[in-house]
């Protein structure tokens, strides 16, 4: 994501980050896929950004989220009429 | 553990024991049981109704539990049966618009040569800001098909393969509805943060 997009092949490494990319935020990466990712992060500053932003969003779902429980009544509840069964 | 070897005998013969089934309920599908409960609220929006679905799925499951198959994935095989409860029994009540029509962007972003984009101006710093609030509330504004995907892969975790097991689609339709749906979920995030100040 070179800000200029200087030269052609840059423009394509960029292109191939971003694909990769969701590979890698959800771990389903080949590991050619995880080597050119890394190498790419060297040197794009910009992809590197990107990629933090897209992961800091992922993270905050999984760490803000407030996660709803099983109410114990219910639980209780559907074991009963499981033992009834 | 229970016995495995003496569950798939049991389940060559598709004759479980009382005793047997119960095991294996126990064993394999209460533990989701929280997970469950978050999905069907996180889907009705409506402690009964999630109430009522969680319960369907765990009778369901009962009443099917010489279908699973031992050792295989019991939280993807649960999801299935409360996913598919949710669109046939409460969806047709809810007073939710029918689900987006998005056939042709999908198939728009299933295409191999489709440029994928940077489309928001979200900081990371902005994101590390925001409270529980403002990412639940961005995350329930999304159409339901994209708020499940959210949900089966960043909160449950679930790979490609089972989350398209899960929703019955192929595995190209669910890359593609993930990213659309993060892309959707930044920009929300973003003119959230612009309102806000951030």
């Amino acid at each position: 994501m070179e800000d200029s997009n200087k030269n052609g092949a840059a423009a394509c490494d960029c292109g191939q980050f971003l694909s990769v990319m969701q590979l890698i935020l959800d771990d389903e990466a080949s590991e050619e896929q995880l080597c050119f990712f890394k190498e790419h992060m060297l040197d794009c500053h910009g992809c590197l950004e990107y990629y933090n932003v897209e992961k800091s969003v992922i993270d905050e779902i999984r760490t803000k989220l407030e996660r709803k429980c099983c109410p114990e009544s219910l639980k209780k509840s559907i074991l009963g009429k499981i033992q009834a069964i | 553990m229970y016995e495995r070897k003496e569950l798939y005998m049991s389940d060559n013969n598709k004759e479980l024991s009382k005793a047997q089934k119960d095991k294996l309920f126990n064993s394999e599908f209460v533990p989701h049981i929280d997970a469950l409960y978050n999905f069907a609220f996180r889907l009705s929006f409506d402690e009964d109704d999630a109430n009522d679905l969680v319960q369907d799925t765990f009778l369901k499951s009962y009443r099917f539990i010489e279908s699973y198959e031992v050792g295989t994935n019991a939280k993807a095989w649960l999801f299935r049966i409360l996913k598919n409860s949710f669109i046939n029994d409460y969806r047709k009540k809810s007073k939710e618009p029918s689900k987006v029509d998005y056939t042709e962007m999908e198939n728009y972003y299933n295409s191999e040569d489709t440029p994928v984009e940077a489309t928001t101006d979200l900081r990371i710093d902005t994101v590390k800001d925001m409270m529980g609030d403002e990412v639940t509330n961005a995350l329930n504004a999304l159409a339901i098909d994209f708020r499940t995907i959210i949900i089966l892969c960043d909160l449950e975790g679930f790979k490609y393969e089972e989350m398209a097991k899960i929703l019955d689609i192929p595995i190209g339709t669910v890359r593609s509805r993930l990213h659309r749906a993060r892309q959707m979920l930044k920009e929300r995030l973003s003119n959230y943060a612009k309102e806000m100040g951030y």
